[in-house]
């Protein structure tokens, strides 16, 4: 799976890095100063690396714990993201990632005693619960088996009363869910778009139906489960696929089991949209009715509010309205 | 591809093995066939990078296949043995390479020291050279890093130090990794054909661009609008006809744009 794995200086003989370079006895193994010389120069062909990406051990001494937009909440006052881990395991066409990062190698910072420091520093700023959402730069589960992210951190915010978790994946590596008692800061949130996009959009990821069984174990064990519908990709049939996917979705997973349902059409920033179109040159999706929308590639806002009314409407009749949340383009 | 290599001695395997023949009397004794472009540098950096360079500027497309061969020393492999760099260093520069290993192979990936004089201490885990690093500074200019490659060939290491290796040995030694190179060569050249403009479209364009005058900005519309209506699988023909009954090139990019309106929803 991992053939090469960069390693910078100052993290060798890290625990977690050893550990890890030991899961992997036939990789090669290359010592760098720091991970950017590897991730960040120029004319790298993120294309070619996705076929066969490395992974980079290091340490992230940037910044460790960042807001989020109001907007894209799911009901917390304070919403901050951490990645532990930059790009993922799955290829999906339609992700931003694609576009934002130089080089397609998993970069995973090591230090997670230091992201849980900041995140305590952050749940102190405020008396209202801090919400920490993992898995936008990254799947939060589908390398746990590399990282073990999941197994760290979800003891770490069991004992926050002041702190929410979302691990946001569209994995079904849940064991380590499975193996613990849920606990009521947590949220676990899948990503889906119905079955036939999947099949074309969402490479190597599993399939709508083995996420929707994963949910659902997740849901009867007593976890919390979050449902992000995001993108809302405009397709053949439209209402009548996602009507099937909701419901193939709940008619699985207990309502009261589901924190929130979130709903965003396709969004990218246009310097990130043409990056990834210059990857992908022969990809229809990018031959879509997208133009720049408040500075982003997106659907007309005409479209882009029909896609979501329809949604909405189904949705509606699955969950209560106080669980739905809108992400806007912006 | 394009092999930049410093000796006969170590080009010569490879010639025979592609079946290059001699081309051109320039500065730089060039062997090239319908598919490969082989230079040799002699002996240094800077020998190394204006060899590159020359080949760079004669081949005129960005984005093909660069590997520099030759024998270099090695801290542990075994004489003989071959290896591909991960990491190539300088001992005069702090500036590191790490061509990303992406293609399938199972060549030994090693880190490489490029260096001023010969090597006479040998590093574990590591190789000596005289060139790999400013090729590869130089190559990576005209291509994408995942398409330059170094590979190597141990010709001496601390238990056969470099006083007794015999150059006209390196012929056969590099001669018996070709087939495995070759593997290599051949995922390295399909991906950069994957990079290269699409051909067809280029020429369908020219066939519009024909019939009326477009200006950049309408010629640039023009080519994003057919490069889509292929993905669509757009019949071409239609385009085509619109060309014809169209009074310009705005009425073209316009009616074309209409045309793939209703494609453009996703399957």
């Amino acid at each position: 799976m991992i053939d090469t794995i960069y390693i910078e200086d100052g993290v060798v003989g890290h625990s977690r890095s050893e550990k890890i370079i030991a899961r992997f006895p036939n990789a090669s193994v290359i010592r760098c100063k720091h991970y950017k010389e590897i991730f960040n120069p120029s004319a790298q062909s993120f294309r070619l690396q996705k076929k066969k990406p490395a992974l980079i051990l290091a340490r992230q001494t940037g910044t460790l714990i960042h807001p989020i937009p109001p907007s894209y909440g799911v009901g917390g006052g304070q919403n901050y993201y951490f990645s532990h881990l930059l790009n993922c395991l799955y290829d999906c066409r339609y992700c931003f990632l694609q576009g934002m990062y130089p080089s397609a190698h998993y970069l995973l910072f090591v230090n997670y005693e230091d992201f849980q420091e900041e995140i305590l520093k952050t749940c102190k700023l405020s008396d209202e619960p801090s919400w920490f959402f993992s898995g936008y730069d990254c799947d939060s589960l589908a390398l746990e088996s590399v990282t073990g992210f999941a197994e760290h951190f979800l003891p770490f915010f069991r004992e926050l009363p002041n702190a929410w978790v979302e691990l946001r994946t569209k994995s079904v590596a849940i064991k380590v869910m499975e193996n613990c008692t849920p606990f009521a800061n947590a949220v676990i949130a899948f990503s889906f778009t119905p079955h036939e996009v999947s099949k074309q959009l969402e490479h190597g990821v599993p399939s709508v139906e083995a996420r929707i069984m994963a949910m659902s174990k997740l849901a009867k064990k007593g976890w919390k489960v979050g449902l992000r519908i995001d993108p809302l990709i405009e397709c053949t049939d439209f209402e009548h696929r996602y009507e099937q996917l909701f419901r193939n979705i709940f008619e699985k997973v207990p309502q009261n089991a589901v924190h929130s349902v979130s709903l965003g059409a396709f969004r990218m920033p246009q310097g990130f949209y043409k990056k990834i179109e210059k990857h992908y040159p022969e990809e229809p999706l990018f031959a879509g009715s997208f133009s720049n929308q408040k500075g982003a590639m997106a659907y007309p806002e005409k479209t882009e509010e029909r896609l979501k009314g329809i949604c909405q409407k189904l949705l509606l009749q699955w969950i209560d309205p106080v669980k739905l949340f809108t992400c806007e383009t912006s | 591809m394009n092999f930049v290599v410093a000796f006969m001695g170590e080009a010569q395997p490879i010639i025979d093995f592609y079946q290059l023949k001699k081309t051109q009397h320039t500065q730089y004794s060039l062997y090239q066939n319908d598919q490969h472009s082989l230079v040799i540098s002699g002996l240094g950096r800077e020998n190394a990078s204006t060899a590159t360079r020359y080949l760079g500027n004669l081949a005129g497309s960005q984005n093909l296949g660069w590997i520099n061969i030759g024998v270099a020393g090695h801290g542990n492999l075994a004489k003989g043995e071959v290896f591909i760099c991960g990491k190539i260093e300088d001992d005069q520069k702090d500036e590191c390479f790490y061509p990303p290993q992406v293609f399938n192979h199972s060549i030994c990936v090693s880190s490489l020291t490029t260096c001023s004089k010969p090597a006479v201490e040998y590093e574990k885990e590591m190789g000596y050279d005289m060139e790999a690093h400013a090729f590869y500074k130089t190559a990576s200019q005209f291509s994408i890093r995942e398409l330059v490659q170094v590979i190597k060939i141990v010709s001496d290491n601390p238990s056969s130090p470099l006083p007794e290796f015999n150059p006209k040995d390196a012929p056969g030694m590099i001669g018996r990794h070709l087939r495995q190179i070759d593997g290599l060569i051949g995922q390295m050249e399909q991906a950069s054909a994957s990079l290269q403009p699409d051909v067809e479209i280029n020429s369908f364009c020219k066939k519009i661009e024909g019939v009326h005058r477009f200006s950049v900005t309408r010629s640039h519309q023009l080519h994003q609008l057919v490069r889509q209506a292929k993905n669509l699988r757009v019949d071409m023909c239609e385009i085509e006809q619109i060309t014809l009954s169209s009074a310009n090139a705005k009425e073209v990019v316009q009616k074309v744009a209409e045309l793939l309106k209703p494609y453009q929803i996703l399957g």
